[in-house]
């Protein structure tokens, strides 16, 4: 009998785990919030909030987001945010796209998130929509890329080869552009990453197709693809940073990245790598923020799109990390990019790449299998 | 010798007793807790965007090599990481238990650290010492030697055996103290001793116990997901796959990913129904009342000894040694500055190390009570009441152990994220994940661990007129500490270590150390990370040395 009572209280001890679970659920809301409690009250904030003048003083509580962005992009981000909204917490989430939509995704029913910052982008077609809630933030009309009404972009994204110097001078090569990835000098030094585990992979796959053939995605494109994935003699990652660090440590000697990666390495020092923008051209993909359905704090959530929007945060991202972003109204004196990168920037179909995706990763996966057979 | 099968109770008693409560009891927590969330994620494996009940997905699967070598590549690096790990930790368990090493303790503690760091910060700082621009390949390289590449079925080789000797040393440990030193003794009266003895008298007594950890140790290099994904570069292995289905960025294909997970808990199932089986033809008892003495080494056998047990620690623990010297290390987003200072540290407590190195012992602490627990109760089921019923329990509680920590995650916020029962974003949800992930290890052990116990000191105990839970409780789990003491630590070592399914449950108020070290790497501040990691370690250590301090009454090992 007395043992049974034991195990008895061990469960009432769980369950009282969970009711105080509760309760500092309730209260890290904050204060001063109109909607703090979950479920019941959100509904009422399913309307757009309006894109109306938040006013800065009135504004305290707790915003949380889920962020796929580093932590330089934070730093400018709260610099710039608490200028406006001093008594606004911000508590950031970090983990990759896949991992944060998962979160989104289970939590559909309490959503615990107010912001998904980073990571969606213009190639998403809608696949994301059933989680978002519609904004147009404040900054939109100074935009240079057409949203969808639910996303918020705030950065380009271009891509670029990144070269260790110095184990380019053993193998005797040099690289300025796709075409010179074929060299046989290179086999086995080059990395790239996977399409289907990360985006900037799949950005890479694009710009592939649409600078090396005739049309975008014909049979030369894909020929080309076919004999750089035998230069890769079998190497390749699932994460994009493992591609520009392991350049970085000397690894290998060329890896395809993105602007934001290589440019990071440059701003922080790195002495041995220099970044290749590709002769044959490039491509661009804006990168989007959006307010998650039904998240606890919409008021908070618009100011924080408001800011990603505004030219002031853009401007001081570019400074601070290296990428471009689509606000039209500013002008940065100092960037890592050449002044003609956008001269040799071909078009994308993003509608036909959302549509499509799927199908061109799993060529290029199928391709890949066959190569490394 | 002294050999006795495991007396089948169940028919001899039908009636209604404190056992069948707690069988029942623990089917319903299961159900609630483990069934219910995994099954409604696994539905999804029926459902593709075609039809609402096909196997399609199964059937992509195994249609296109691309996808089953996965199978076949985790199968053959995991047999291997097996071998090797039970071939050094069954030596470097037998020179602890039957010598007086020099920095005994030592070694121990070292070992278990050895299991401990995050996955791919061990991966990570292996890369940094022997990729191709490691800091040993070059050095290696000035003497004229190269080393093979690190990446691929070599590297995951190296990384997981390295990780995984210590689980072994540590069951085999709890082992070897039980052997009757009796039965060593007469074995050399009748003239076998030495090497001989070891193979034909140790090892056989061992065969629960190595089959226990043999299961731990495939298990868990089959499901890890951290080392391949950072060192496989190319060699694709099956969780990752899942991983990857689940979570990709670029289109996660939620119907293929749980019908990836169904496969492997069907192979989990049959590859421990196998064990299961296996263990009980090996069934005997012993009683631990004469334990082995321990020997000086002497000369050379002696010498080279402690050389092998040293080197073995030695390479284990380079990983996290070049980790705590990262973390001291200025570095800017990934990038190494010149200098040395305590930035690193300064900037992880912005980011909550303390809080979250607060959290990590109250999961802890709370988990392992749990596990321990129910483990026991457990284990009583299995060898005790052996009926269907309980081995259902036993399967059940076995299966979290291969999918992925990350889809666990996601069934419990599913299940658990609206009324009436709202658990996300509090601590208990967490601890509910870690209990349901790690609890295999303390099962398993404690099982090995009773199946050795006669079960003559009970029914003494019983017909003295002690009711069944005092004999339990007074007589039963202590002989069984050992055995459960072992299976602890090793729950310990890995609820400190747990992060796949934390990720997707926290928050910023129930972080704990491990996930605030991959937010650190997922944000790029890799100096931070190492701090991170550097305090796991260090917390590891204390509590090690902490329950060894506590244990010196008798004796110094486990």
């Amino acid at each position: 009998m007395k043992k049974l009572l034991s195990i008895v209280l061990v469960l009432v001890m769980i369950l009282s785990l969970s009711a105080c679970g509760n309760k500092t659920q309730g209260n890290s809301s904050g204060t001063n919030t109109p909607a703090s409690t979950p479920a019941a009250d959100t509904s009422s904030a399913t309307n757009t909030p309006a894109a109306e003048e938040p006013k800065p003083e009135l504004l305290s509580g707790t915003v949380v987001i889920y962020s796929t962005q580093t932590d330089t992009d934070h730093e400018v981000f709260l610099d710039i945010f608490h200028k406006y909204y001093p008594k606004v917490e911000v508590e950031f989430i970090s983990g990759s796209l896949g991992e944060l939509i998962a979160r989104v995704e289970a939590e559909k029913d309490n959503p615990q998130a107010d912001i998904i910052f980073g990571g969606l982008s213009q190639t998403d077609g809608d696949q994301y929509l059933h989680l978002l809630q519609k904004y147009t933030p404040k900054y939109a009309d100074q935009c240079a890329v057409e949203s969808n009404g639910y996303y918020t972009y705030f950065a380009y994204q271009y891509v670029c080869l990144l070269k260790n110097t110095e184990l380019m001078k053993e193998l005797g090569v040099d690289v300025k552009g796709y075409a010179d990835l074929l060299q046989p000098e290179l086999k086995g030094h080059i990395i790239l990453a996977d399409p289907s585990a990360t985006s900037s992979a799949w950005r890479q796959l694009q710009t592939m197709l649409a600078l090396m053939g005739n049309e975008f995605g014909d049979d030369k494109a894909w020929d080309y693809v076919k004999k750089l994935m035998e230069n890769c003699d079998g190497v390749i990652t699932t994460s994009s940073s493992t591609v520009y660090k392991s350049v970085y440590n000397g690894e290998y000697a060329v890896g395809l990245t993105y602007d934001n990666g290589a440019i990071s390495l440059l701003m922080n020092g790195a002495d041995n790598v220099e970044i290749v923008w590709p002769d044959e051209g490039n491509t661009v993909c804006a990168f989007a923020s959006a307010m998650v359905k039904d998240c606890p704090h919409p008021e908070l959530a618009a100011a924080v799109l408001d800011v990603l929007s505004s030219a002031e945060f853009q401007l001081a991202r570019e400074k601070a990390a290296g990428s471009k972003g689509p606000n039209t109204t500013y002008v940065n004196e100092e960037s890592y990019f050449p002044a003609d990168i956008d001269k040799g920037v071909v078009d994308l179909d993003y509608a036909a790449l959302a549509a499509k995706k799927s199908e061109l990763i799993e060529k290029w996966t199928d391709l890949w299998a066959s190569v490394n057979k | 010798m002294i050999w006795r099968g495991v007396i089948d109770l169940s028919n001899r008693r039908q009636r209604f007793e404190i056992w069948s409560v707690i069988s029942i009891v623990l089917l319903l927590l299961f159900g609630v807790f483990l069934v219910y969330p995994t099954s409604m994620l696994l539905r999804n494996a029926f459902i593709t965007d075609k039809s609402s009940f096909t196997f399609d997905n199964f059937i992509k699967f195994f249609s296109k090599p691309y996808y089953y070598n996965t199978i076949i590549n985790s199968l053959k690096v995991s047999l291997a990481v097996t071998v090797v790990s039970l071939l050094i930790g069954v030596t470097v368990s037998y020179f602890y238990s039957f010598y007086r090493l020099k920095g005994a303790r030592f070694i121990l503690v070292a070992s278990v650290l050895c299991c401990m760091s995050a996955p791919f910060i061990g991966a990570y700082s292996w890369i940094l010492l022997l990729g191709r621009s490691g800091a040993i390949t070059v050095f290696l390289k000035k003497l004229g030697i190269s080393i093979g590449s690190i990446y691929g079925f070599g590297g995951i080789l190296l990384v997981q055996a390295s990780k995984l000797y210590p689980l072994v040393m540590i069951y085999m440990n709890g082992m070897f103290n039980n052997l009757d030193n009796s039965l060593m003794e007469a074995s050399a009266n009748l003239g076998c001793s030495g090497a001989k003895r070891f193979f034909k008298v140790v090892l056989r007594l061992s065969m629960p116990t190595i089959l226990a950890a043999a299961l731990l140790v495939f298990m868990r290099a089959f499901a890890d997901f951290g080392t391949p994904l950072l060192i496989g570069e190319g060699y694709r292995t099956f969780t990752v796959e899942i991983y990857t289905q689940f979570l990709s960025e670029t289109g996660a294909n939620y119907g293929f990913a749980s019908a990836i997970s169904v496969i492997a808990i069907i192979l989990t199932a049959v590859i421990f129904l196998l064990q299961k089986y296996a263990t009980s033809k090996f069934s005997f008892t012993m009683n631990a009342l004469n334990p082995v003495e321990k020997k000086e080494p002497k000369g050379l056998g002696g010498i080279l000894m402690h050389i092998y047990c040293y080197l073995v620690v030695a390479v284990s623990l380079l990983p996290q040694i070049y980790i705590i010297y990262v973390s001291f290390r200025n570095s800017k987003m990934g990038v190494f500055q010149k200098g040395y200072s305590l930035a690193n540290y300064k900037s992880a407590i912005n980011k909550l190390l303390l809080r979250a190195t607060k959290n990590t012992v109250v999961v802890g602490v709370i988990a392992l009570m749990a596990i321990i627990l129910l483990a026991i109760l457990i284990s009583y089921l299995v060898v005790r009441r052996s009926n269907a019923l309980n081995h259902t329990i036993d399967t059940i509680s076995m299966l979290p152990y291969i999918m992925p920590g990350s889809v666990i995650a996601i069934a419990l916020v599913i299940a658990f994220g609206r009324k009436p029962l709202v658990l996300t974003g509090t601590l208990a949800i967490m601890i509910i994940a870690v209990i349901i992930r790690r609890l295999p290890y303390t099962t398993r052990s404690a099982t090995a661990t009773l199946i050795q116990i006669p079960l003559s000191i009970e029914e003494a105990s019983i017909s003295l007129g002690a009711s069944k839970m005092k004999t339990f409780f007074g007589i039963t789990v202590p002989m069984m500490s050992n055995g459960i003491i072992s299976g602890a630590i090793l729950s310990w070592v890995s609820i400190v270590t747990e992060v796949s399914s934390a990720v997707i449950l926290y928050n910023n108020k129930s972080i704990t150390l491990t996930v605030g070290t991959y937010a650190a790497v997922n944000r790029g501040n890799f100096g931070e990370a190492a701090a991170f990691a550097s305090v796991t370690t260090v917390l590891t250590a204390i509590s090690l040395l902490i329950y060894l301090k506590l244990n010196k009454g008798g004796r110094i090992e486990l």
